[in-house]
């Protein structure tokens, strides 16, 4: 997370790609240029942070080609993806692929950078995200399985008691785990216990 | 002698010719009908002859047999003094008139004894005849003679008054024909003899026989003379001889001569009595030139006469008139049956020989039709004129015109004209003309002559005095295009015929053909043209992406390093260095975009085809972006093969960069589709000395034979929204330069398309 993030840009004009670093630079980002897609994912660390310009029309991968394959790869790299020609079909594929914006050439490079900046804040979230979701799925894999049980219903709302009747278990059974559980998930109240599970679940399925 | 025989054969053949056959049948049907009538006019002569000849035979026996009736009673006289050696006067008389000689022997008119006296006796044989009965016996002619022959008796007395004692030697035809008898013994007959008493009858004749004394020998001449008493002398009248002798009604005509020749001198008889005058004996005998004659002799007495019968011709023309005139009607009948024939053979003929010019003119005039529509090398404007030119000769006519005619518009299109008073593109009023009539037709219009029709008040004569016109109107497409028409201001003396409107109407069609041929042809181009430039904007359209990619890439680039460079200066971190190089690479950029946007208006320009001579380097040179953008856009790779030092061509480049781009295009489409190599491989080489050679070969699936067969048809297309028109265009710009497009290699990995563009020093060298 300390590693400064690189803008990627992948085009095969080369006058381009050098015009871009060269604004990039200017505002002071790093960035790291690749002529084609191939090279970019042969070259790309993808624990980096960043995000990725990139031209649809290219000789081998296209732009949008080179963007599913990062979905396929479970890269939740940033992708903008710019165009000389740009049609509707093509940006609705881009945005629905996950694309910050799909622009076209020649674009204002307020507007280009703007979009930079969008897509390097939501990567920087997304990491953020990221590495919370893993700390409390840390947290809930240290659960037994009957105290994942209690926590489901507290969490539900019922009471210890009719969690207890449910389970078959006494009652005092169940307030030791639920004590278990906040100690376990570092729960500071019970509003905090339900908020990290609503939003373990709401992640759940997300890679 | 060919020449003589052909023209005989067209004499014959020739109306004349069939008079002159008639002629010369007539005139053979005359000379054979005269030669029949001689004929038949010989044959009858020759009956008549035959006739006289019967009855002249007839006649000649029955004159025969009367002499010798009278030889015969002489005979007896001789035969009575030999009885009775002095016979008497009275037994003489009753001796002659019991032979009752008038009647049994008609001619006889005297039966005389004459006394052979010396003149020594002579006075005794008066004495002794005195008185016999004859007291005034005297012998005359007197004279002293040594002989007499004296005339002692003769009978009947009466018509022979004079001739009793009349000494017959006196007479040199009566004392030859009496010496001749007492010499010979036997008859003789004198010439004519004029008897005194018989003035008139020189057609008398004595026979003497001869009487010797009785038992004196009379075995020699010298016997003879000695035993001489005297003769039985018998008067002969030949005419009345032959009143007997000649049957009555007889048209036979007879003249006796003594002798055998036929002479005045001689004739004994004559059939008309008419011996006393020299005209009449001329007379008779110059009638013989008309008449039928048959001589033939007899011998009697000594001599010899000669019987000449003649008779009248009777006229044989009455018989052989028949013959004559009915020859004639045969000759005349063939005559005329032979003319009307030939007249009849003649016309048909002259019909056919008419038909057959009929013919060769309409033959002559449609081989010049044709020759002038059919001479290749020459404009269909100069057939046109040809034509009219043609036209105005054979039909007569001063003027030709095709015209053009639009409502009441009348324009002319082409014109032949004499003094060039009509000329090409001139306007008119059709009132003003006869095609106004002309278009109305469905047949062609001809005037022959117009003053004194109802057409006379017609501006077409009254303004522009037309008098002879033909003309028709001009289909094209079904459409009255307007009319072919030829005029001319003298009247025309003979109709326009069957063969003209035929002419004419042919012509018609032929112009009408060509007009209908150029407007489609002219529709075709402009077609051509427009889809030529469809499809070039189409190929735009299709390659704008490319395009605008390309323009926006230099554009973006700019965008960036103006920005970049902003940013910097703005940051105060900019260095001078860096910056002018940034500047650069803009002005850079800038120079990309417009050459891109130069390059895009030069391709899209729809211009005329302009011809050079350039370069298939430069012309490819020119798309090369064009084919990178593409190429890049598909991941394809473009080789070329450009054979170094080939020939400039002499070529529109932008319609050869079209027809290039066009292939390509189609083999990107064949080949972007698949996992396998993309190239695709343009070369140019020489074809032949004259061609040269480009070929765009892929690394597709290929054409199946089925597609080949029918991918340069037009409007096949394997696309989903293709025309289908690409390839037909691509064929027919390189056809329009003399070349040809063909694709080869079907089967197998990829399609090859060829085509071949003129070498620029081919085709100057050819020019």
């Amino acid at each position: 997370m300390t590693t400064e993030p690189v803008v990627f840009v992948v085009d095969d004009d080369p006058d381009v790609c050098e015009s871009l670093s060269l604004l990039l630079k200017s505002v002071g980002l790093k960035t790291q240029t690749f002529a084609n897609a191939h090279s970019f994912l042969d070259g790309y660390p993808p624990e980096r942070a960043g995000c990725l310009v990139v031209d649809v029309r290219m000789p081998g991968m296209s732009g949008l080609e080179l963007q599913q394959t990062l979905i396929q790869q479970d890269i939740c790299l940033p992708v903008i993806v710019i165009t000389a020609h740009g049609d509707v079909p093509m940006a609705i594929r881009a945005m629905k692929a996950g694309a910050i914006d799909f622009i076209e050439k020649p674009y204002s490079s307020q507007t280009l950078l703007e979009q930079v900046h969008k897509a390097l804040t939501k990567d920087a979230e997304a990491r953020r995200v990221q590495s919370q979701r893993k700390a409390v799925a840390a947290r809930l894999a240290l659960l037994t399985s009957r105290e994942y049980e209690v926590l489901e219903r507290a969490v539900a709302g019922q009471y210890n008691k009719v969690i207890a009747a449910e389970l078959g278990i006494s009652l005092p059974t169940v307030e030791a785990r639920r004590k278990r559980i906040m100690e376990k998930l570092q729960a500071k109240s019970f509003a905090d216990l339900v908020r990290i599970l609503a939003s373990h679940k709401a992640n759940k399925g997300k890679p | 002698m060919n020449w003589n025989f052909l023209s005989l054969r067209h004499l014959l053949r020739s109306e004349v010719g069939a008079i002159y056959l008639g002629l010369v049948a007539l005139s053979a049907g005359l000379v054979l009908t005269l030669w029949t009538w001689r004929l038949a006019v010989d044959y009858e002569l020759s009956q008549q002859l035959a006739d006289l000849n019967h009855d002249a035979t007839q006649i000649a026996v029955a004159v025969t047999e009367r002499l010798a009736q009278y030889q015969t009673v002489e005979r007896s006289g001789q035969a009575l003094f030999v009885v009775s050696p002095s016979v008497q006067r009275e037994q003489w008389r009753v001796y002659v008139k019991n032979l009752q000689v008038k009647e049994n022997f008609p001619g006889l008119v005297g039966l005389a004894f004459i006394s052979y006296v010396p003149h020594q006796e002579l006075t005794r044989f008066l004495a002794r005849s005195q008185a016999d009965g004859a007291p005034d016996f005297v012998i005359h002619p007197g004279g002293r003679r040594d002989a007499y022959c004296i005339i002692q008796y003769i009978e009947p007395a009466a018509g022979n008054d004079n001739a009793l004692g009349f000494d017959s030697c006196t007479l040199p035809a009566s004392r030859r024909a009496m010496e001749q008898a007492r010499d010979t013994g036997r008859p003789i007959l004198t010439d004519w003899v004029q008897l005194s008493q018989q003035p008139d009858n020189r057609s008398a004749v004595v026979l003497y026989a001869p009487v010797y004394h009785a038992g004196a020998p009379v075995q020699t001449v010298e016997e003879r003379r000695a035993a001489l008493r005297g003769w039985i002398g018998a008067r002969i009248r030949i005419d009345i001889l032959m009143q007997g002798v000649i049957p009555k009604g007889s048209t036979v005509d007879l003249d006796i001569f003594a002798g055998n020749k036929a002479s005045l001198n001689t004739l004994l008889y004559n059939h008309d009595g008419k011996l006393d005058t020299l005209n009449g004996h001329l007379e008779s005998v110059a009638e013989h030139s008309n008449r039928l004659l048959f001589p033939t002799t007899i011998e009697f007495g000594g001599q010899i006469w000669m019987l000449r019968f003649s008779r009248q011709i009777s006229s044989p023309y009455g018989e052989t008139a028949l013959v004559v005139i009915s020859g004639t009607l045969i000759s005349l009948l063939l005559f005329v049956v032979l003319w009307s024939l030939g007249r009849t053979k003649a016309k048909a003929q002259a019909l056919a020989e008419k038909m057959t010019a009929a013919l060769r003119d309409s033959e002559n005039a449609i081989r010049t039709l044709y020759e002038v529509t059919t001479t290749d090398h020459r404009s269909t404007e100069a057939k046109i004129q040809s034509l009219l030119t043609m036209g105005c000769q054979r039909f007569g006519l001063d003027t030709g015109i095709l015209s053009h005619v639009e409502g009441q518009r009348y324009e002319v299109v082409a014109v032949v004209s004499p003094d060039g008073e009509i000329g090409k593109g001139n306007v008119y009023e059709l009132a003003d003309t006869y095609c106004e009539f002309t278009l109305k037709n469905n047949a062609p219009l001809c005037l022959e002559k117009v003053w004194g029709t109802a057409l006379q008040h017609h501006p077409g004569h009254a303004r522009f005095g037309l008098q002879a016109y033909l003309g028709t109107t001009v289909m094209v497409r079904g459409q009255p295009y307007g009319t072919l028409n030829f005029y001319s201001r003298h009247p025309r003396s003979a109709p326009f015929t069957l063969l003209d409107r035929e002419i004419l109407q042919l012509m018609v069609q032929w112009i009408g053909g060509v007009i209908e041929r150029e407007q489609m042809e002219e529709e075709a181009r402009q077609h051509q043209a427009m889809l030529t430039h469809a499809t070039r904007l189409n190929t735009m359209g299709e390659m704008a992406s490319g395009l605008a990619h390309e323009l926006n890439q230099p554009l973006t680039c700019i965008v960036n390093f103006a920005e970049a460079c902003t940013n910097m200066l703005r940051a105060g971190r900019a260095e001078r260095e860096e910056s002018l190089a940034i500047l650069e690479k803009i002005s850079a950029q800038s120079q990309r975009a417009g050459k891109i946007i130069h390059r895009m208006r030069r391709f899209i320009r729809k211009g005329e085809v302009q011809r050079a001579v350039v370069e298939i380097t430069a012309i490819i040179d020119e798309i090369r972006e064009f084919i990178a953008i593409e190429a890049r856009r598909y991941a394809i790779t473009i080789h070329y093969q450009l054979k170094p030092d080939l020939p400039p061509l002499l070529v529109d480049r932008i319609q050869i960069q079209q027809v290039i781009l066009n292939l390509i295009r189609n083999a990107m489409e064949a080949i972007r589709g698949q996992d396998g190599v993309r190239e695709i491989t343009i070369q140019a080489s020489c074809y032949t000395d004259t061609l040269a050679e480009i070929a765009i070969r892929d690394t597709g699936p290929g054409l199946s034979t089925e597609i080949a067969s029918r991918i340069l048809d037009p409007f096949f297309t394997t696309k989903t929204n293709g025309l289908g028109l690409g390839l037909t265009i691509s064929q027919s710009i390189v056809e329009t330069h003399g070349g040809s497009l063909w694709v080869s290699s079907h089967t197998g990995p990829g399609a090859t398309f060829h085509f071949t563009l003129p070498i620029a020093e081919a085709v100057y060298h050819d020019n």
